[in-house]
């Protein structure tokens, strides 16, 4: 299974995901602080968010329904990121509980989400120089 | 063993279901066809059809197949006595002919749509290759019926895959946007029971995935159905039109029909069926158009996974 589709591998918890982008956890199955990041997707195409090959993915997006949590689910995504401090429709917090899939949500835009996820990534790559 | 609607259905049942998904017509039909000529007369083929015991032949010129006569063309030449014309001008010219390489359901399909007794086959070049007759089709799933009973009775326990785990089938309906995904959900449960290596995993998953959304968005609705041998899993699409006009077409990435209200639901990017083929092993697609489409991905499952079916 290849693509030719290329996204930066990171080395975060889902924890320090909440933090950075001072998220709140609203489905947080047990032991999420410590899910592993491998890397981040931002989109609301969710045939694109199948095209990805890795799991224990960070899903940023803004699309709320329950085919969102059903592809992060088939694709094993450690978890949602919801912009805007979004509410979320009971159906799709049930279906997240159900599927044992974590959901954040952020007060940021997406643009703010990703531009504090990168400074802390650049910030903790000069420090490892 | 349960299935959608609750009904129990035999295992044999589910595996002749299975087969009638999996087996071609090329893996069915008789190869050995009887022909005549187009400058034979009636007569001569009254006399192939009593010598070879047959109730239809085609008539052929350089492979290509040019119309077909019928035991009830017969009789009507002897009726009105007009046994000794040449055969090209009496033999039925409205044919309908089967391809190689269309899932044998697709057959099954035609006979009923038809009614007719036989079915010529083309090869990908448009030359006879074949026939198919119900008897046949009743013949190959005997035996694919007796060699699984057989493989099951001679098995070890541990290789046994679990009835539960053989076959499902989950019904999908148009456009029923908040169940679409539920099938490959209980998939991907069945898969992890069986302890499978997660990439692979995931694999089917997003093929099946892609698969039931696109019966839901783009179909008039159909089935998935998932089978699990201890080599290999299947995933079928199979839905009841429209059919696709330009299946290579359709296979293109960026190449989609859908409206604005799916592709708000964030899909009809057309990246989905490129996507199947992607991640699985093989792939294949048959569609004809009013009739309906057939896809199947089949995912190969490592030695190392085996032990654990």
């Amino acid at each position: 299974m290849t693509n030719n589709v290329k996204r930066a591998t990171i080395n975060l918890s889902v924890s320090e995901i909440a933090t950075i982008t001072q998220a709140s956890g609203i489905v947080t199955p047990q032991g999420w602080e410590n899910r592993s990041i491998g890397g981040i997707e931002i989109s609301d195409l969710m045939s694109e968010v199948l095209l990805t090959e890795y799991a224990g993915l960070l899903l940023i997006t803004s699309l709320i329904s329950d085919q969102t949590i059903r592809t992060a689910h088939m694709i094993d995504c450690a978890a949602i990121l919801y912009p805007y401090q979004k509410t979320l429709p009971s159906t799709v917090l049930i279906l997240a509980n159900q599927l044992n899939m974590c959901v954040l949500v952020s007060p940021y835009s997406k643009f703010e989400c990703c531009y504090k996820l990168t400074q802390h990534l650049e910030r903790t790559r000069t420090n490892a120089e | 063993m349960p299935n959608e609607s609750g009904k129990n259905i035999s295992t044999a049942a589910l595996f002749t279901q299975e087969a009638l998904f999996r087996l071609r017509v090329s893996d069915v039909m008789t190869r050995n066809v009887v022909t005549a000529s187009p400058s034979d007369t009636l007569r001569v083929v009254q006399n192939f059809m009593k010598k070879n015991r047959l109730s239809g032949i085609p008539i052929t010129l350089d492979n290509r197949i040019l119309g077909i006569i019928s035991v009830d063309d017969i009789i009507r030449a002897l009726d009105f006595n007009y046994i000794e014309d040449r055969v090209e001008a009496h033999m039925s010219r409205n044919m309908v002919a089967l391809e190689e390489t269309m899932p044998l359901s697709f057959a099954v399909a035609y006979f009923e749509k038809f009614g007719f007794g036989r079915f010529p086959v083309i090869s990908p070049e448009g030359l006879l290759s074949g026939i198919l007759t119900g008897g046949d089709i009743l013949r190959a799933l005997l035996q694919e019926v007796s060699a699984e009973a057989e493989r099951l009775s001679s098995s070890q326990p541990h290789s046994i895959v679990s009835p539960r785990a053989l076959y499902r089938s989950f019904e999908v309906y148009k456009y029923d946007f908040s169940n679409a995904g539920k099938a490959s959900q209980e998939i991907k449960a069945i898969l992890t029971e069986a302890q499978l290596a997660p990439g692979l995993i995931r694999r089917i998953a997003v093929g099946s995935y892609e698969l039931e959304m696109n019966l839901a968005l783009h179909s008039d609705g159909g089935n998935l159905s998932f089978s699990m041998s201890p080599s290999a899993i299947d995933i079928i699409a199979r839905d009841n039109g429209p059919g696709i006009p330009d299946v290579s077409l359709a296979c293109t990435e960026g190449f989609s029909t859908a409206n604005d209200w799916i592709k708000s639901m964030g899909f009809g990017a057309g990246m989905g069926l490129p996507n199947v083929k992607r991640v699985s092993d093989e792939f294949d697609i048959a569609s004809i158009v009013k009739l309906g489409t057939i896809i199947t991905a089949r995912f190969f499952i490592p030695p190392e996974n085996k032990g654990s079916l």
